[in-house]
């Protein structure tokens, strides 16, 4: 997922909303909440201001006249709105009605500035408090500092506030999601024709199609053609080389055949020359053979072809039928018309007929030819009812490297050529006995079914 | 038996019709594949060998216009691609063997030999009429196990009626694959050859292989014995 264009998107784009909504989230709150407590501040005060209305200046102390306070919940029973007029040592001098029979710390009575004219609005864990200090001449040349203090429970306020964050919580969670949906929608729908074009490349290597089909947007149109050029490019340069090759062994054999003729024509007096030259001809000819072979091998088969089995031996069937028409060979095929080879047509082909051709050359009667699309690949066996390949001589057929002039003609170039094919699709040729008495050999090709 | 060679390569070509005259083939060669064409449309040969590599019509073209044309004989093909895709497009194409360049003379007419007696539907290389016996492979004919002494000519005329037994064959054929096309030919020399066959196989006249059919041409009479390997 994370290797993908789209995983890598969601990805991104999720931290980023994450990030964006847990801001924005931040700021709503706390400037919700800046309003909330401004606003307390301000009932607090004018609370405040009503309890220093009803206040008058007594002998001893200043007297509230509960009649005149305006704000009733002074009056009414643990209402949530408690009033307070301490003096300089924070003694309580009234209470308001409501907190009778409440008790609250010091600390919430205290003033940290004893200035008159001077308030205080303050945040408790269960209160928000608002002060007020004057200064009131209640004996003669005695001028003492007394505090209105109005308290109001902030328990169902700070319920509300949590009610608030946990909607703005749920809102950001529930916009941000709906966010992310849309813009993974958008991008699936903007990375269609890129998987589109994925999904077409994996069919061209898995043999399914020739080119990349279809209509691109244009952003991708000069890709699509691109690589389709690319391929034709490089089947073409693939037929070319075949080509040039097969023109080069054209070139290269028809010379040694004159010679060969030649030399089998005419009676040549010296007949160590003779044999000398017939040798090197044939080396010649036999090294010609292999290295054409070799270079004709494809090495990269990324861009491959799925090849029916069947039809491919069943042409070889019918070439050995005829060219080994007066051994009349029975041939025993055991697999199906689904069976698929994925790589070059002419590799198959050259592998198949190779090892076909030593098995009708070693067999008396019966060739058995079997194929089947395993775990690996592709299994093909074929044996023959010959004389078979001694034990002792069967390593060093199927080992690279072998050169083919080392190799005796017959069964050891035509296995050499099918080892070599074999190996560059990184499967395997291995030989053994067959029941019917001769071969057996079995070619593993590695392919993803 | 005559035979076309069908070969761009002028040494080779030269090489190939030397090499067919010794085994005493009437032999016409062609340099390229229209000429090919030309040849095969207008003889009866009773074997082509074409290379595949031919200027003007390919091999292959060439055989398959030959097959449309309703071309039965069997045909031979040399290759220099000795890959198995060539070789099965060949074959594909009409051709009955091939045999990849550089080859052995002895390969060559081995093939021959053995297209041939496929295509007289004769197993093996000797062919018995007890007591005439052909061995097709030595070119060499002998009565109750006795090699006759026969000329080139005298034993291709054999061989011929041999091939089609039964039927008859008139001079004007025997005429046409006896001799190559630059051959100046006398159609009293087949009833020479026909008259010295009677006498050295059946001096006693006693055996008849070969009846004259009057207007017509010759029949060989004799059915064959057995066949050996």
């Amino acid at each position: 997922m994370v290797n993908t264009l789209f995983g890598r998107l969601l990805i991104a784009s999720t931290l980023l909303l994450s990030l964006f909504f847990g801001f924005m989230g931040y700021i709503i709150n706390q400037l919700s909440l800046d309003n909330v407590y401004q606003a307390r501040q301000a009932q607090l005060r004018l609370q405040n201001n009503m309890l220093l209305a009803a206040t008058q200046i007594g002998e001893k102390q200043p007297i509230v006249d509960e009649d005149e306070l305006r704000e009733p919940r002074f009056n009414d029973y643990e209402s949530g709105v408690y009033g307070f007029i301490t003096d300089e040592d924070n003694n309580i001098l009234w209470k308001s009605y409501s907190a009778h029979s409440l008790t609250f710390e010091p600390t919430l009575f205290e003033s940290k500035k004893r200035e008159p004219g001077s308030y205080e609005y303050q945040i408790y864990s269960n209160y928000f408090a608002y002060r007020y200090t004057v200064r009131w001449e209640i004996e003669t040349d005695k001028p003492g500092l007394y505090t209105f203090t109005v308290l109001e429970d902030s328990g169902p306020i700070l319920s509300d506030i949590e009610a608030f964050q946990q909607k703005l919580r749920r809102w950001l969670v529930a916009i941000a999601t709906t966010l992310v949906v849309i813009l993974m929608l958008i991008l699936r729908l903007a990375t269609l024709p890129m998987r589109r074009l994925a999904r077409s490349l994996k069919q061209i290597e898995k043999g399914l199609k020739d080119h990349i089909e279809g209509d691109f947007p244009i952003e991708l149109r000069g890709v699509t053609n691109n690589l389709n050029e690319l391929i034709d490019a490089e089947r073409n340069q693939r037929e070319r080389y075949r080509n040039t090759l097969a023109d080069l062994a054209h070139s290269l054999k028809t010379p040694l055949a004159v010679i060969q003729t030649q030399l089998e024509s005419k009676q040549v007096a010296d007949k160590t020359s003779q044999q000398l030259i017939a040798e090197q001809t044939r080396r010649m000819d036999e090294i010609i053979k292999h290295q054409l072979q070799r270079a004709v091998v494809s090495t990269q088969h990324r861009l491959v072809e799925t090849i029916n089995v069947q039809q491919c031996i069943q042409r070889l069937v019918n070439a050995m039928n005829k060219v080994y028409a007066t051994k009349a060979i029975i041939f025993e095929q055991q697999l199906d018309a689904s069976t698929y080879f994925k790589g070059d047509q002419r590799d198959l082909m050259e592998v198949l007929g190779n090892l076909l051709d030593n098995a009708c050359k070693a067999c008396l009667k019966q060739v058995n030819i079997s194929a089947v699309n395993n775990h690996l690949g592709l299994l093909i066996t074929i044996e023959d009812d010959g004389a078979g390949i001694p034990a002792q001589q069967r390593q060093q057929l199927i080992q690279r490297g072998q050169r083919a002039d080392s190799l005796n003609s017959g069964q050891g170039i035509g296995l050499d050529v099918a080892r070599d094919i074999v190996a560059s699709y990184q499967g395997q040729l291995q030989i053994d006995d067959s029941a019917l008495g001769g071969a057996l050999i079995d070619i593993q090709f590695h392919q993803d079914n | 038996m005559r035979i076309l060679i069908v070969e761009d390569e002028e040494k080779l070509r030269q090489q190939l019709t030397e090499a067919m005259k010794q085994q005493n083939f009437a032999t016409d060669a062609a340099a390229d594949g229209r000429e090919g064409l030309y040849m095969a449309s207008e003889y009866p040969y009773d074997l082509a060998i074409i290379d595949l590599g031919l200027p003007e019509l390919s091999g292959i073209d060439l055989i398959k216009t030959l097959r449309e044309q309703g071309k039965t004989l069997p045909i031979l093909i040399l290759t220099a691609r000795s890959d198995w895709q060539d070789k099965v497009e060949g074959l594909e194409a009409g051709a009955d063997d091939y045999v990849v360049k550089p080859f052995h003379l002895e390969e060559i007419n081995a093939r021959i030999n053995a297209l041939l007696r496929r295509s007289a539907g004769a197993a093996s290389a000797i062919i018995n009429f007890s007591p005439l016996s052909l061995d097709t492979s030595a070119k060499l004919a002998s009565v109750d196990g006795s090699a006759l002494t026969l000329t080139s000519y005298e034993y291709n005329t054999l061989e011929y009626l041999v091939h089609n037994a039964g039927k008859v064959v008139s001079k004007t054929e025997l005429t046409d694959h006896l001799y190559s096309q630059d051959f100046d030919r006398d159609s009293n020399v087949i009833e020479v050859f026909i008259g010295r066959l009677r006498k050295k196989i059946d001096p006693d006249n006693q055996l008849k292989p070969i009846a004259t059919i009057r207007g017509q041409g010759y029949k060989f009479v004799l059915a064959a014995s057995h066949q050996e390997a």
